[in-house]
């Protein structure tokens, strides 16, 4: 394993600030170095992906937080949208999401998402979680450079 | 020899003169054209043998000469007297009315015109060929004709009617013969011969016959009659067979009209209506015009439910008291039979009207609809009755109307018009308008015996009349319907089937009001169903959007107490303590709540789920509870049953786990128990802990309903509820028994597999 030196670019999707500023708290408590870039809503998080709009020159993201509760569009039809486009598949997201929902779980990782993480009511659950993100990050991160193998 | 055959013609003149006197005698007592005649007949023959006999020997005046011409013609009118009487029974062709006056006249003038009367010893002149073969042709001619046209008057006839006729006939031709060998030996003198003895007895014994075939004596007729009373036993018998009226009346008509030679029979109902008829079958050729001359009398036989009136043929002698009587004793045979009929009748409609409702009653129970239930009752009623269409109202919305249905019942043979039926299916009825409305407003069947006659009916102008019924179809004393039957005649109420057809309006009440409670439950369920999904989706609602808000107070209080820790002093960190400690227990309960929730929502799966192996890992899950409370857990040997693994896993973990939970100062100890019975599994678990009071048995299985403090045993109170909701969506029930300090036990019972799968 041979970690990345350059930061990992991270979309935080949420319209919670509350939420935004937890995760931000935790990743950075994190062994990763990250970026962090936030959009709250699924129409911003397209464009981000897209680089277009006001995006247009974002860098592409290494990994996607998505919640799955936003407004207009909604975290499904972001997580759906990004699996159809064929230059946006690759990007892994992790479903980040108060739900518990089985059938949102199960939605989640039929439209393609890499991980399903239900946020823990309790801080330090929560940054454990977050970690294990990181840990998640450096499975499925092969080769330095960003280059990945899923 | 001579002195014998003189007294042999004494007492035949005798004779003669004793029978038109009879003759005449019959004529004034019984005044028709038929005595009328045979008077004429055998009183001129009378007549002139009387005169004749005093008559002398020689004629040689002019006056002897002219007397003994104008009785010769009285003798020539004879033959035309027979055949008038013979035209009073069999009417013959006009023509031959005309050759039988054109005979008689020309054998009477022939006789008039005779120069002298023959001597014995006179040369026979040619011209008293002449005479003679007028004379001849005269008599033995129509004699002849009158012989023939009775006997085939009687052919076909019944008995005694044939026997009369033919008794009748060779009467004429007896008479006729005699007058004739008499006639014309009887001038020539001379000694009479032993054949001449035997045809004057013969001619002799003809006479009294003749008298014989017109007015029969009693002890004749019964003689007649026989055969036909043979025939009439029989028809006795099969009376006793016969099971309505108009067979009684096929069966016993004809037997009375041939037993008294009557023509034709009648049977009355008490209403004076024919029920049946008989005709006998004419005559040969009676009268060629198909009338029948001298109509017979007619004999009435009065029954306890009407009469019957038998018609005499004209060849009929006469109905005496004797026949009378006969009739009258057939009457009581009629009478009982007809009786019997009644009863049998009335004994059937009875069944055919049970058999009727018994079928509209299965259709009405019968899982289809209401509408399928009405028409099957309309084409039960029209088919197996007489009523030949049938019509259904409904209230529907409005309360006070009814609405047409277009559920008809049709049959091929009514006569209800399209118009009439289309102004049925667009008229929507009033309370208390027309018929229908009427039986609407108050609730009671109507029987219109014809609607012709019925000011009521608001469709009279379409409909050519006929009987109707209307009933109402009622749940409870609520109108909620109305049935109408149509005939094509007019009829009389008939109460018992009235009754029939309001029994039939009952029934469909019945169909009607299951309709209305499947319709009203199939919206509770609906509700239900409804509420269901809903409930469904505050749990997901309560799964995340209650969550989020709670994980903002738990994280920011956290994080606040992290950061700020030596700002804060005792005081506020037991505040934030508190309000990290609500938010988690906040949370636990959201999450209880949304997985009780889920027992009822998800499928349930029945497979053969082994107990001892949930059991087996119920334990593990709590080997680390086990371990801290030093508990003693053990369990029969238990059963494999029908069910959800994953929730009879959640029973059994949720039972087990409080009975280690609540133990009191001694060492726990849990048992876990089943028991075969009849139809289901009993299980028990018990344990020694802290128990309860018996009085809370029921309010444990309550969801959050706790019977400690969370500082005593933590917990929501939801573990009993979900129990209760698992056990009862598998068929089983569940309770509790306990006490205090002595231990509890949660008894639950599962179906056996075999009630399970049944």
């Amino acid at each position: 394993m041979n970690p990345s030196y350059r930061p990992i670019n991270i979309l935080l999707v949420e319209d919670n600030p509350g939420d935004v500023e937890l995760t931000e708290d935790a990743l950075r408590k994190s062994k990763v170095a990250t970026k962090v870039s936030v959009v709250t809503d699924g129409e911003d998080a397209m464009d981000y992906l897209r680089q277009q709009n006001a995006y247009h020159q974002e860098t592409m993201p290494d990994l996607v937080l998505l919640d799955l509760n936003l407004p207009r569009k909604d975290g499904m039809e972001v997580l759906r949208e990004m699996k159809d486009d064929p230059n946006l598949k690759h990007i892994p997201v992790v479903v980040l999401t108060t739900s518990e929902a089985e059938r949102d779980i199960l939605a989640s990782y039929e439209l393609g998402a890499n991980c399903f993480i239900s946020k823990p009511v309790d801080l330090t659950e929560f940054r454990k979680v977050v970690e294990s993100i990181d840990d998640f990050w450096f499975t499925i991160v092969k080769l330095p450079g960003g280059s990945r193998i899923r | 020899m001579n002195q014998a055959f003189e007294t042999l013609q004494t007492i035949e003149l005798l004779a003669f003169t004793l029978l038109g006197v009879l003759a005449v005698r019959h004529w004034r007592r019984r005044p028709s054209p038929a005595s009328g005649w045979l008077a004429a007949t055998l009183g001129s023959f009378a007549f002139v043998a009387m005169i004749s006999s005093f008559f002398p020997e020689e004629i040689d005046t002019p006056a002897t000469l002219w007397a003994a011409k104008g009785l010769f013609s009285i003798l020539c009118l004879f033959p035309h007297f027979l055949y008038r009487f013979m035209s009073t029974f069999v009417k013959p062709p006009r023509w031959l009315d005309r050759v039988a006056v054109a005979l008689t006249a020309s054998a009477c003038l022939a006789t008039l015109m005779l120069p002298y009367s023959p001597q014995p010893g006179d040369p026979v002149q040619w011209w008293f060929f002449g005479f003679i073969g007028v004379f001849l042709a005269n008599w033995s001619g129509l004699s002849v004709v009158v012989g023939v046209r009775l006997w085939r008057g009687g052919k076909g006839q019944p008995g005694v009617a044939r026997r009369r006729m033919r008794t009748l006939s060779m009467a004429t031709l007896g008479l006729a013969l005699a007058l004739l060998i008499s006639g014309v030996s009887a001038p020539g003198g001379g000694d009479p011969t032993p054949l001449s003895f035997v045809l004057q007895i013969a001619a002799f014994a003809t006479a009294p016959l003749f008298l014989l075939g017109f007015a029969p004596p009693r002890l004749v007729r019964m003689a007649w009659r026989r055969e036909e009373e043979l025939a009439l036993r029989a028809a006795e018998l099969e009376l006793m067979k016969a099971l309505d009226p108009q067979h009684i009346a096929d069966i016993l008509l004809p037997s009375m009209c041939a037993l008294v030679g009557g023509e034709a029979a009648v049977l009355h109902d008490i209403h004076g209506e024919v029920v049946g008829s008989y005709l006998a079958p004419a005559g040969k050729s009676p009268t060629p015009d198909g009338e029948r001359p001298d109509r017979g009398s007619a004999l009435t036989v009065p029954l306890r439910s009407g009469d019957i009136v038998v018609h005499a043929s004209p060849f009929t002698p006469f109905f005496g008291s004797e026949e009378a009587q006969i009739l009258q004793s057939l009457g009581v045979l009629a009478d009982l039979a007809l009786a019997r009929a009644e009863h049998f009748q009335a004994e059937q409609r009875k069944n055919s009207y049970l058999l009727i409702l018994q079928q509209v009653t299965a259709s009405a129970n019968a899982p289809e609809g209401t509408r399928e239930a009405i028409q099957a009752a309309l084409d039960t009623v029209c088919r197996e009755t007489w009523w030949t269409a049938g019509h259904a109202y409904m209230i529907n919305a409005d309360p006070n109307r009814t609405e047409p249905t277009q559920i008809w019942h049709l049959e091929a043979s009514s006569e209800l018009s399209e118009d009439f039926r289309s102004a049925s299916g667009h008229s929507s009825l009033v309370t208390g308008e027309g018929i229908a409305g009427k039986v609407f407003s108050t609730g009671e069947s109507w029987w219109v015996p014809d609607l012709k006659q019925e000011p009521a009916f608001s469709r009279a102008d379409l409909v050519t009349g006929g009987a109707a019924a209307v009933v109402p179809i009622k749940v409870g004393s609520d109108v909620v319907g109305i049935l109408e039957f149509f005939a094509g005649e007019p009829h009389e109420p008939d109460d018992e089937f009235l009754n029939v057809l309001t029994q039939i309006g009952v029934q469909l009440g019945r169909t009607v009001e299951r309709a209305r409670s499947q319709e009203q439950l199939a919206r509770r369920a609906e509700d239900l169903a409804r509420s269901n999904a809903d409930l469904e989706q505050f749990a997901y609602v309560a799964s995340h959007d209650l969550q989020e808000p709670l994980r903002m107070v738990n994280s920011y209080m956290q994080l606040l107490s992290e950061r700020y820790e030596n700002q804060l002093d005792e005081t506020g960190q037991r505040y934030i303590h508190y309000a990290v400690d609500g938010a988690t227990r906040m949370q636990s309960l959201v999450r209880d709540l949304l997985s009780f929730s889920r027992v009822g929502s998800r499928g349930l799966e029945l497979v053969p789920t082994d107990l001892n192996r949930v059991v087996g890992q119920a334990l593990n899950n709590f080997e680390m509870a086990i371990k801290e409370s030093g508990a003693v857990v053990s369990s029969d040997n238990l059963p494999t049953v029908n069910g959800d693994p994953g929730q009879l896993s959640q029973l059994l973990q949720n039972l087990i786990g409080n009975a280690i939970k609540f133990h009191g100062s001694t060492q726990p100890e849990v048992r876990i128990t089943a028991e075969h019975r009849p139809d289901e599994w009993l299980f028990g678990v018990t344990d020694n802990g802290v128990g309860f009071d018996a009085k809370y048995a029921e309010r444990v299985f309550v969801i959050f309903k706790r019977l400690h403090s969370r500082e005593e045993y933590p917990g929501t109170g939801i573990g009993l509820a979900i129990c209760k909701k698992i056990v009862e969506r598998h068929g089983g029930r569940i309770w509790a028994e306990s006490e205090i300090g002595k231990g509890t036990t949660i008894f639950f019972t599962l179906p056996r597999p075999e009630e399970v799968a049944a």
